[in-house]
């Protein structure tokens, strides 16, 4: 299978403070990986250092897509080539209708693919099928994008935009957390959904019940800016069970 | 709505008992302008400003509800750039009761360009059930553009409801990722940002007005 995203030993700082310690990760098509971790562990500044944040310096190392190197490409750039990051804390923006949103960033892609604006019957046939995924009712296109949304519709919102833009590899920061059962089902099952063998997924989470419904590949524990274990599916239910202490412990 | 051409200096109009006027002003070259207004009773008024460029535009706007039912929506956009100074000083008077004026202004400033609002809402004090509410909203783009915004409530009576809010801001960099992660070029996400601010000034607007406008938002964002 071939290497979607290959990252060596990244070190990446917020303004002096250096956050991520030298990490290393491959990620091939068709799989999903979970990246567990306390907090302050750097998941977050993983996922916004491979969207392309730029209060993010890469002080060391490498992050290639598909070979090319990311560092240097804006965050639009790198959704261009496939990249998706679903956000912990989806960005209100009041005034902008999620179909304006949408249509938009679709056409933006497609632009780059050199193909012209998207039809109005197309762009609909779309909207639908993938709220439906979702289960998103009809009045969420005209509602201006995340602006009085519950958490879970937040959420759910960011799995939608996934499926809008169908990513080659989605990074989805905390896409459980604040959510009760029927939004984590919906979130869940959503995203499985869109798990194909040409796609690959990482999912920060910090806990095991969205693993239910997306069964990863690989678990990485990352610590102090670096990943200090790996293990498959079972690692999840033993971190519920134990926590982090005896992880980090043989330290 | 009816374009309304100003002349420098000051023009008085009445809005007669029970009539309604929906007003455009559009500015685009310099000059200093005074408008006193009077609503009468049971009559409304819609008045729109927008402002242009690099113009130097001092306006003053003096509206007094004199009659009860009266109503006044003011609008008002201004898209600067280059060493435009734009000025606007809006007096909403309330003298009779029941009467309700609801204002939006927004600025989007670039270059070293100025505006400096001043808005005072007076209720007089048998003004009861008044409803005023006054918004003034900035946005810069550039470190040496400046906006000041004064809002004054001078109320009298005391079955009213006021309200007011000012701000001046910046481009908002969370939306502005949001919208790139999304494969929105960043000169495109400006445009939308600054699109959606406008737009609460120009609800009251044609639709072939404000599309009109897409070209200065555009050419200011770049």
């Amino acid at each position: 299978m071939n290497t979607l995203l290959k990252i060596e030993n990244l070190h990446a700082a917020v303004g002096e403070k250096e956050i991520l310690r030298g990490i290393d990760l491959e990620i091939k098509a068709g799989e999903v990986h979970a990246i567990m971790g306390p907090n302050g562990a750097g998941k977050s500044t993983l996922a916004a250092t491979l969207a392309g944040r730029d209060n993010i310096t890469v002080t060391e190392g490498s992050v290639r897509f598909e070979g090319e190197d990311l560092v240097p490409l804006s965050p639009e750039e790198r959704s261009w080539k496939g990249i998706f990051l679903g956000f912990q804390y989806p960005v209100e923006i009041p005034g902008l209708t999620n179909a304006n949103f949408m249509k938009a960033a679709v056409n933006e892609h497609r632009k780059q693919r050199g193909l012209g604006p998207i039809s109005a019957v197309e762009f609909l046939r779309m909207m639908k099928e993938k709220m439906a995924l979702v289960e998103m009712d009809a009045s969420f296109s005209s509602r201006a994008v995340n602006a009085g949304f519950s958490g879970g519709e937040k959420k759910r919102n960011e799995v939608f935009q996934m499926a809008m833009l169908d990513p080659k590899l989605a990074i989805l920061d905390e896409s459980d957390s604040g959510l009760d059962v029927d939004a984590l089902r919906i979130v869940g099952t959503g995203v499985d959904k869109l798990r194909r063998p040409d796609n690959a997924t990482i999912l920060i989470t910090h806990y095991q019940r969205l693993l239910d419904y997306i069964v990863p590949d690989y678990i990485h524990v990352l610590y102090k800016g670096r990943i200090v274990m790996t293990g498959d599916k079972d690692l999840a239910r033993e971190i519920e069970d134990r926590g982090y202490d005896w992880i980090i412990n043989t330290l | 709505m009816e374009t309304l051409e100003l002349i420098e200096g000051t023009t008085s109009l009445r809005i007669e008992a029970g009539s309604s006027k929906s007003w455009l002003v559009m500015q685009r070259a310099g000059g200093t302008f005074r408008l006193d207004i009077a609503v009468e009773e049971d009559a409304s008024l819609e008045l729109a400003f927008i402002v242009l460029g690099d113009v130097c535009v001092a306006n003053s706007l003096d509206v007094s509800l004199t009659g009860k039912g009266a109503s006044c929506r003011l609008r008002g956009l201004w898209l600067l750039g280059g060493a435009a100074d734009v000025k606007f000083d809006v007096r909403m008077n309330h003298e009779v009761p029941a009467c309700t004026s609801e204002q939006m202004f927004k600025g989007i400033l670039g270059g070293s360009a100025r505006s400096n609002f001043f808005g005072l809402i007076k209720v007089a004090q048998d003004a009861q059930k008044t409803d005023a509410r006054q918004q003034c909203h900035n946005l810069l783009l550039t470190g040496e553009a400046r906006a000041d915004a004064r809002p004054q409530l001078e109320i009298y009576a005391d079955d009213v409801v006021c309200t007011h809010g000012a701000t001046v801001g910046r481009l908002d960099d969370d939306e502005l990722f949001y919208m790139r992660s999304r494969g929105i070029s960043l000169d495109e996400a400006k445009k939308i940002q600054l699109t959606v601010f406008a737009a609460a000034a120009l609800d009251i607007v044609p639709e072939d007005v404000s599309a009109g406008l897409q070209g200065w938002i555009d050419a200011i964002t770049l």
